[in-house]
């Protein structure tokens, strides 16, 4: 239960994360800002019938630890490689850098979810097995839920904390990113400008805090395990 | 989008309608989508601004001017036209509620405004011979005459674009209509899926029809689902603006009951939905 609700919880948070940053940031299309996403099944899908050949010679647990350790990497790897980010790379650049830690990100969680499913079927005696199959279940949309409450609570919580909206702007771009891309469709260029980097500095403010957390979870999980 | 028209910028623009294009986008910052569309005709752009400077003085305050505008776009279709008047509401305060009630084309719920919109369709409807009915509900609701003839010109300008296909040719169409569907239509692809996977179920997953003498307990299901939906309504009634504390305290009081009786129940049944025992099995607690 425990490492299938972390798992969907960084799974779906890291996806809001970044399909806001690379449309409200970025300015991706919703049809651009999706495929750059499932890098994240690419990682996912190859790991998960490898973890499922070793389950057998080493048990779950080992391979959730480690699983979880590498999908902290990733999330790591993803922060650094996300242009504008952190200093390492520029804004100007691809927004294709973020796919390496995101497929590392989908190989390590992809470990733990298969691992995950077999220590709960498993750990239920043959009878059991529909309702250990619906507790497996509730944990993955306990884990989506958690992950979308505690993730989008930080952005917008920092977002709302550190933005500094210039004198020209509408108070109501104070409240989120779309807001203030909504506020600086009518003011002329160069306001529209301050204001839209103004409100990508208050976003990025959240979305660091909010990977650092995500990986700092996912790396004290692995300890556990 | 239109294949037959460009979107100008002022560099490719006719060198007749350069003038008017530079005024557009040092007035905005931006030059809108309906104007970079008409600059490849220069007196057609040429009389659209002129007549707008005349709309923007006329003595409707701007947020009745803005509904006159919106409730002409909306029943032209003009897609350029509803995006940039929408801007422009969200720039002049208005409430989000109203801007898509009027992208809707519904009625609207401050009166006063309302009767700006159902005058300026009547004005439409009729071709500006609205009739005295029409006339004196407007007049009643504290407009002038000068104002009633305001909106009827503005038809006019409206016209002019409207005779410019704003999106364009047969090739920009499907575009468009994709746009006008309501968003949660998205879900309904989900149907063939799950069809398949029903049918797929029918012929490929082995097993009958279950254990006929573990019955399948109603009643519990009913005492989670009060639980549950106790819950839901307790947050969601504390997250709204000016929360009701006497229905959250209600709300968690029958998720309380529900949860304490559908355990209750789940240690007494011979066949209970879930067993708690499972809980402390450890595989299963980390899996």
């Amino acid at each position: 239960m425990i490492a299938a609700v972390l798992a969907m919880a960084a799974t779906v948070g890291i996806e809001l994360l970044l399909t806001q940053r690379l449309q409200l940031v970025m300015g991706l299309t919703p049809l651009h800002a999706g495929l750059i996403v499932t890098a994240f099944a690419a990682g996912s899908l190859p790991v998960g019938v490898l973890a499922g050949g070793l389950l057998h010679r080493t048990g779950a647990r080992p391979l959730i630890g480690a699983g979880l350790l590498l999908g902290a990497l990733g999330v790591l790897v993803t922060l650094l490689l996300t242009p504008g980010a952190v200093a390492l790379l520029g804004s100007g650049r691809s927004p294709a850098w973020v796919v390496p830690g995101l497929v590392l990100v989908g190989a390590g969680l992809g470990i733990v979810m298969v691992a995950a499913s077999v220590a709960i079927i498993g750990g239920a005696p043959p009878e059991r097995a529909g309702m250990a199959s619906s507790i497996e279940s509730a944990s993955y949309e306990l884990g989506s839920l958690a992950g979308v409450t505690v993730i989008g609570t930080i952005l917008t919580a920092v977002y709302t904390q550190t933005i500094h909206l210039p004198a020209t702007a509408s108070a109501r771009a104070a409240g989120s990113i779309d807001q203030a891309r909504a506020a600086a469709g009518h003011l002329p260029a160069g306001q529209a400008r301050t204001l839209l980097d103004a409100a990508a500095g208050a976003f990025d403010n959240g979305y660091i805090l909010a990977l650092a957390i995500t990986a700092i979870a996912l790396a004290a999980g692995s300890v556990l395990f | 989008m239109s294949t037959w028209f460009t979107d100008h910028t002022v560099e490719s623009a006719p060198p007749a309608a350069r003038r008017a294009m530079t005024g557009v986008r040092n007035e905005r910052g931006y030059v809108p989508a309906a104007v970079a569309r008409m600059a490849a005709s220069p007196q057609l752009l040429d009389g659209f601004l002129r007549l707008s400077k005349m709309f923007e003085g006329s003595t409707l305050d701007p947020l009745a001017r803005e509904v006159v505008v919106m409730a002409i776009a909306t029943r032209n279709d003009c897609h350029v036209c509803v995006a940039m008047h929408s801007a422009r509401l969200t720039g002049l305060g208005a409430e989000p509620d109203l801007i898509s009630a009027l992208r809707s084309a519904t009625p609207l719920r401050d009166t006063r405004l309302e009767t700006v919109r159902a005058f300026t369709l009547r004005v439409l409807d009729t071709a500006g011979a609205v009739g005295d009915e029409a006339l004196s509900e407007f007049l009643g609701n504290g407009f002038t005459p000068q104002q009633a003839l305001e909106v009827a010109r503005h038809r006019r300008l409206h016209d002019v674009h409207a005779r410019e296909p704003a999106d364009g040719s047969a090739g920009g169409r499907p575009a468009q209509r994709v746009q006008h569907f309501w968003w949660g239509s998205v879900f309904l692809l989900n149907i063939p899926v799950v069809l398949l996977a029903l049918a797929a179920t029918v012929a490929v997953v082995p097993g009958g029809s279950g254990h006929r003498d573990r019955p399948w307990d109603l009643i519990a299901s009913l005492q989670a689902m009060v639980a549950l939906a106790g819950l839901v309504y307790a947050v969601q009634e504390a997250a709204k603006p000016g929360p009701m504390p006497l229905a959250i305290v209600l709300a968690l009081l029958a998720a309380a009951a529900g949860a304490w009786a559908f355990a209750r129940r789940q240690r007494r049944q011979a066949y209970p939905l879930i067993d708690f025992s499972l809980f402390r099995n450890r595989s299963l607690l980390a899996g």
